[in-house]
């Protein structure tokens, strides 16, 4: 259950994680949005190098307050920068010095780690709840919500899949083992259709009629 | 691929955006159309086998490993406009718990992979003749193909990256997921004609 | 007056497999019914045929009522269920919102569901699970908040479905003392013989979609021959060696 994890630090508690949430998902979307119009059209003021810093404090102070481990945050910041490494690349391939490529992984780094403190310090269903205050249709919040609820348990399911396929399975044919995954697959959508037949018949139990 | 935050600019990410409120806007309105009470369990937890779908590595033949989209088979089994929902909220979950992908680069990370693989895909495999595996396989390969393309030229429209190179890399790239995406999808839907075939049938919104 | 009254009940798969087949029995108010035989037997079909979730051919009616079409919704409001598998029925994304939801479509006040909710966590040992996930739960956890879920509703015949399966020794032990002291009309379906034994007041055993043999638990479970079978077997403290 490596993934039933996955978002602990939301459960934890701190002044960060007590704020209204609704003002949590708004600062995070209008910092990054600013960070995105600003570093567009002033690309070349001398002044940006310093919000991008002075932006960077401000996270480093509510990252203080939430008492959130730096090193876990580091680490799941760190799935940018393969991105980061690539775009950089394909700049240099190209001959072309990446413009503007501080300006990139300044506000590249600065959203992810924005959106990073949000999550770690918000719980799903209270993400959930300002959806339904922001009026996000109905169909997409209880989609959502029945997705965080059985992700685990899907994703707990085709690991031990994997794992009995490995046990029986020696050899190191990728054709073979892309069937097999193939297969997983295939099961694991038979076994949400029958959970979904379980599900709604305990929904109905409760009352339950679509409205 | 999921495009980050900071990646595009203001105006591809107003464009891109734009584009996918356009599709998912009616998506959302036809779904809720015709959502019988059942529905909303199945489509729940197909979106979480979609999700979980996503987050398995599939080997490659000859070395590496990708990641499925699920958003072409989602669609043959559910319906066009279910599928596109379902491919948005994994988005959105696949940016919340992992971060891959941004916040406003959602617009282009639906539109790569929601809009193309679910609206565009599902058309195609209606229009295509022959077996179900050919009309599955040709519809998954191609739209993988265009959300490489698609993501190249919106991160070349940011100056990004060039699309010298940005183009042919991202297309090569996204053509060997594409080839895994269409055997995977095959193989799923024949599977399940051997094992459920009844769910083959289930109500396309 | 008669909890459940099932006569000739009928159930037969769109494949046409049969899987109930002229099912009758009715139960008293208060009593516990225990619901035994081997797998495929058709006990987890009948329950749910109870509730009116298949559609069955026959009657059945819940304190009187019949369970029709139309007026399966206010039957199911008397009847608690709790499932098999505890992840089926627990699919809101906290135990809160799990509770509340069979409350609301009951038309409780918003205080009201804040208390039940209270109330029957603490009734299974849960004080202040309110606002976990129950992915974060362990199993023992989940049956009890399946529970709680069931009792927040006060139904009057409560229905389990293997409750016992896959707990832990020491977590059955309280998850049956919890059952024993629930004042209701109680149907189980299991295959933990000595459970029927301490609970139940009357059983059913069922074998082929049929009711073969029915009585009292001691009288029942005694008999060798109808235990073996029916692929049961006689509970332990039952065997006279």
């Amino acid at each position: 259950m490596r993934h039933a994890f996955i978002d602990k630090y939301a459960y934890r508690d701190s002044p960060v994680h007590r704020l209204n949430p609704a003002l949590k998902v708004a600062f995070t979307l209008g910092f990054i949005l600013t960070l995105l119009i600003l570093s567009g059209q002033f690309h070349d003021q001398a002044w940006l190098p310093w919000l991008y810093w002075g932006c960077f404090g401000f996270l480093l102070i509510i990252i203080f307050l939430s008492g959130l481990p730096p090193l876990a945050l580091t680490r799941k910041v760190a799935v940018i920068l393969p991105f980061i490494l690539a775009i950089i690349l394909l700049n240099l391939l190209a001959g072309s010095a990446p413009a503007q490529a501080g300006h990139l992984i300044a506000r590249s780094l600065l959203s992810i780690l924005a959106l990073v403190i949000l999550v770690s310090t918000t719980r799903f269903h209270e993400i959930l709840q300002v959806l339904a205050l922001w009026r996000v249709p109905r169909v997409i919040r209880l989609t959502l919500s029945f997705m965080y609820r059985y992700f685990f348990l899907l994703i707990d399911e085709a690991e031990k899949m994997a794992r009995a396929f490995r046990v029986r399975y020696q050899g190191n044919s990728n054709w073979e083992k892309l069937k097999l995954m193939s297969v997983i697959t295939g099961i694991l959508f038979i076994r949400s259709y029958e959970r979904a037949e379980r599900v709604y018949h305990a929904m109905v139990m409760r009352g339950y009629t679509g409205e | 691929m999921h495009i980050p935050d900071g990646f595009l600019n203001l105006t591809t990410t107003v464009a891109t955006t734009g584009i996918t409120l356009g599709a998912l806007v009616p998506a959302v309105r036809k779904v809720n159309r015709s959502l019988s009470p059942k529905r909303v369990p199945l489509m729940g937890l197909s979106a979480a086998f979609v999700f979980t779908a996503q987050l398995l590595s599939f080997p490659v033949p000859g070395g590496t490993s990708v990641h499925l989209v699920g958003a072409v088979l989602i669609s043959i089994l559910l319906g066009p406009y279910t599928g596109l929902i379902i491919t948005t909220t994994a988005l959105i979950m696949q940016a919340l718990l992992f971060q891959h992908g941004g916040l406003f680069s959602l617009g282009a990370n639906i539109l790569n992979m929601g809009v193309t693989g679910c609206l565009l895909g599902y058309g195609l495999f209606r229009i295509l003749p022959g077996n179900l595996s050919f009309r599955a396989a040709v519809p998954a390969l191609i739209m993988t193909v265009l959300s490489g393309v698609f993501c190249a030229l919106e991160l070349g429209f940011s100056g990004t990256t060039p699309f010298k190179t940005g183009l042919p890399a991202m297309t090569i790239a996204a053509t060997i997921t594409g080839v895994v995406e269409a055997i995977a999808t095959v193989s799923i839907l024949s599977l399940l004609g051997k094992v459920r075939p009844d769910l083959l049938k289930l109500e396309k919104v | 007056m008669k909890a459940v009254e099932v006569s000739r009940l009928n159930y037969t798969y769109p494949s046409g497999r049969v899987v109930l087949s002229d099912i009758s029995f009715s139960l008293e108010e208060n009593r516990t019914l225990g619901l035994i035989g081997p797998n495929g037997a058709g006990k987890t079909t009948l329950l749910l045929s109870l509730c009116g979730l298949m559609e069955f051919t026959g009657t059945v009616s819940v304190f009187g009522e019949p369970m029709t079409l139309k007026n399966a919704r206010q039957v199911r409001a008397r009847i608690g269920f709790v499932f098999q598998n505890p992840d089926d029925q627990l699919f809101m994304p906290t135990v809160r919102e799990d509770i509340a939801f069979g409350l609301k479509e009951l038309g409780c006040t918003a205080e009201e569901v804040t208390t039940r909710v209270r109330q029957s966590l603490s009734a299974v040992g849960l004080e202040g699970f309110e606002d976990r996930s129950a992915h974060h739960c362990s199993f023992g956890e989940k049956r009890k908040i399946t529970l709680a879920a069931a009792l927040a509703r006060r139904s009057d015949l409560l229905i389990f479905d293997e409750p016992t399966r896959e707990l832990d020794p020491g977590g059955r032990r309280e998850f049956m003392g919890m059952m024993r002291e629930i004042k209701a009309t109680k149907i189980i379906a299991t295959h933990d013989l000595d459970l029927v034994l301490e609970l139940c007041t009357d059983v059913l055993v069922i074998n082929g979609g049929q009711i073969i043999a029915r009585g009292g638990p001691k009288d029942l479970l005694s008999n060798r021959d109808l235990m073996i079978s029916n692929r049961l077997e006689v509970p332990y403290r039952l065997r006279d060696t």
